[in-house]
């Protein structure tokens, strides 16, 4: 019989026990807890009743206690579903509705916000224990107050480890079936495409209920590391000096992160001698701030990533020694991964001309949680249908155009909002820019640009940015409105929610501030 | 004291919760694990503080031992005021919670 993949036991197995997995603040936890706690929650989860497939929800802030749950479901061969500790009781809902869990575990602060939704007959709750000393966690004994769902009709695929739900542009979050075979595949890739070796020592912001933070942990317990996790992101100064404590040698962020700690921190009058590598994903890190980081930190190796939550993680990688001669690019797809560019009629582009991206491998999962439809419209025969634009060099070299809406059409002609955004940048008054299209009786449509200045969000700053435009940005690039905002609206994954930015604002043209309430005194 | 707690609770209610009152805020939740409060978040906080309720906060002090929770906020605020009640908090370790100060108030 063939041994089935695990990816607990994939990346515990063979862990020296007592090397340091994970430093939190408060203490070191080494692979020997992290197999314990785990071995701990499964045999918790198999106790009360739960069984191979069943789902498992995990809600809390990256920590030991949440990775030993999420090593001890995949052990077990239930299914993990991470979500963000932020939702509003009725978010969680449509959650436990959609997913039928027999089980959660649940950060001991966020128990009593959620009681009501996760009291249904069946589910057992679970937190972690003030003290370990009978044990890493302990149940919550919630009084059930709803009644038990439905069994499903059908059981989840064998093989499904967790379900990752990622927002797209319209309706609600769509769970992806992400696979042990998933993981195992996308983590080896990585790995190797990284060269990772066991003297890593991760500074960890990314939370792990994202499949960035995700693939962050896999790779990095994969290889014998060391994950520093620190969730004060909030306040960057004390992520940087514990940064430069613990000796960490990589960091990995979105690019609001970068952005933050470019513009808003000490970053650059900073020593961080052990810092060797830096990567980058979840979207479009404008090349000013790449330039800036290549001053800054001169030894760092900096990996400009490619993915999606689809693909388990990662797809492309550009070497950062190719930084200076394929600026904008994503690379090249990663070991085990065939990345093409397809047009409208199905057939790949020539080189040089715009296409989808279309992935495949053994990274590629295997669809969205009971969405059919929607599964058959991306995943087609076997390959990831991205809804990524792009190009391809004479040399292999990947170039992300654009979404198919993130344009502008100008009195006819076409603008890339993300063009627009990334020479908004270069103004160094500026923290974060996005661009919208929004509706034009003369043009058709008109550039709206929303940007978020360093200090606070103030009319003169509307009146700096359009002089800096009319000197830098050519005529029918010149946004028509600069609407200064104290921050953009962000998905939990630190994604722009661009549909957001289209309701802000009514249709008058012309500058504004809109200031949060706050600051009204 | 009473008073700058219930204008600190209003204020994270109104910002960081959306004003929504069926959501519950108890005195030691931790903003950074609700998850509700990001970069941008803590510098609006500052802001309040300096301006409505006039303290004068320095940069080592904008640390989630000063600033990440009801209790936390208070505590610091009343220091920084003078005031005598400066609530149960223990300061969090590996943390500077206050600096030397020559604020006027």
């Amino acid at each position: 019989m063939m041994h089935s993949i695990n990816v607990a036991e994939y990346l515990l197995d063979g862990k020296s026990e007592n090397m340091v997995a994970l430093r939190l603040p408060e203490a070191d936890y080494s692979y020997g807890d992290l197999g314990a706690g785990a071995r701990e929650f499964a045999a918790h989860m198999t106790n009360a009743g739960c069984t191979k497939g069943d789902r498992i929800l995990l809600l809390g802030v990256n920590s030991f206690h949440w990775a030993a749950a999420y090593l001890g479901i995949l052990q077990a061969e239930m299914v993990c579903v991470p979500l963000p500790g932020n939702l509003h009781a009725e978010e969680l809902e449509y959650y436990v509705e959609t997913t039928r869990p027999r089980a959660a575990y649940v950060d001991a602060q966020l128990l009593a916000r959620y009681r009501s939704v996760l009291a249904v007959e069946g589910v057992t709750v679970c937190c972690e224990a003030p003290t370990c000393t009978n044990g890493w966690f302990q149940f919550a004994h919630l009084p059930a107050v709803q009644p038990s769902s439905a069994p499903l009709e059908e059981p989840a695929p064998i093989g499904l480890a967790a379900l990752m739900f990622t927002s797209g542009s319209t309706g609600q979050p769509r769970g992806v079936m992400v696979s042990h075979r998933n993981i195992v595949a996308n983590t080896n890739s990585i790995v190797d495409s990284l060269q990772l070796s066991e003297r890593e020592r991760m500074m960890a912001v990314l939370p792990f209920y994202y499949c960035f933070g995700a693939s962050v942990l896999h790779t990095y317990l994969k290889v014998g590391a060391m994950l520093v996790i620190d969730n004060r992101f909030a306040y960057p100064e004390v992520v940087l000096e514990r940064m430069d404590k613990t000796q960490c040698t990589s960091f990995a962020g979105v690019p609001s992160h970068y952005q933050i700690l470019l513009r808003n921190s000490s970053l650059a009058r900073k020593r961080l001698p052990h810092l060797r590598t830096l990567l980058q994903a979840g979207g479009h890190l404008a090349s000013s701030f790449v330039q800036q980081l290549q001053q800054i930190l001169p030894r760092t190796r900096i990996f400009i990533m490619y993915g999606q939550t689809e693909a388990t993680a990662r797809l492309a990688c550009l070497p950062p020694e190719m930084l200076a001669a394929k600026p904008e690019s994503i690379g090249k797809a990663i070991p085990g991964v065939r990345l093409r560019i397809v047009n409208e009629s199905g057939e790949e582009a020539a080189r040089g001309k715009i296409g989808e991206i279309v992935a495949d491998g053994e990274n590629v999962t295997l669809g969205y949680w009971r969405a059919p439809g929607e599964t058959a419209l991306v995943f087609r025969n076997g390959s990831l249908h991205t809804g990524d634009l792009a190009t391809m060099d004479e040399d292999g070299f990947l170039y992300v155009i654009d979404r198919a809406k993130e344009f502008v059409k100008c009195g006819g002609t076409r603008i890339s909002c993300r063009q627009i955004e990334d020479k908004l940048l270069e103004c160094e008054e500026l923290l974060e820019a996005a661009v919208i299209a929004v509706r034009d009786d003369l043009l058709g449509e008109a550039v709206r640009a929303f940007v978020v200045p360093r200090q606070g969000a103030n009319h003169a700053v509307a009146e700096r940015v359009r002089a800096f435009c009319k000197s830098n940005l050519s005529r029918i690039m010149i946004p028509r409105d600069i609407v200064v905002l104290d921050s953009l609206p962000k998905s939990s994954h630190g994604k722009v929610q661009r549909m957001k930015l289209r309701t802000l604002v009514a249709d008058a043209p012309g500058d504004m501030c809109i200031e949060m309430a706050a600051a009204d005194s | 004291m009473e008073e700058i707690r219930q204008k600190l609770r209003a204020f994270i209610i109104e910002n960081f919760l959306f004003g929504r009152s069926d959501e519950e805020l108890h005195d030691d939740d931790s903003l950074i694990e609700r998850g509700i409060i990001d970069s941008t978040g803590v510098l609006l906080l500052v802001c309040f503080l300096e301006q409505d309720l006039k303290l004068v906060v320095q940069d080592d002090e904008i640390v989630p031992g000063n600033l990440d929770s009801l209790d936390r906020l208070a505590a610091f605020a009343s220091r920084k005021l003078g005031l005598e009640d400066y609530g149960t908090v223990s300061p969090a370790p590996l943390e500077t919670v206050f600096t030397s100060d020559a604020e006027a108030v």
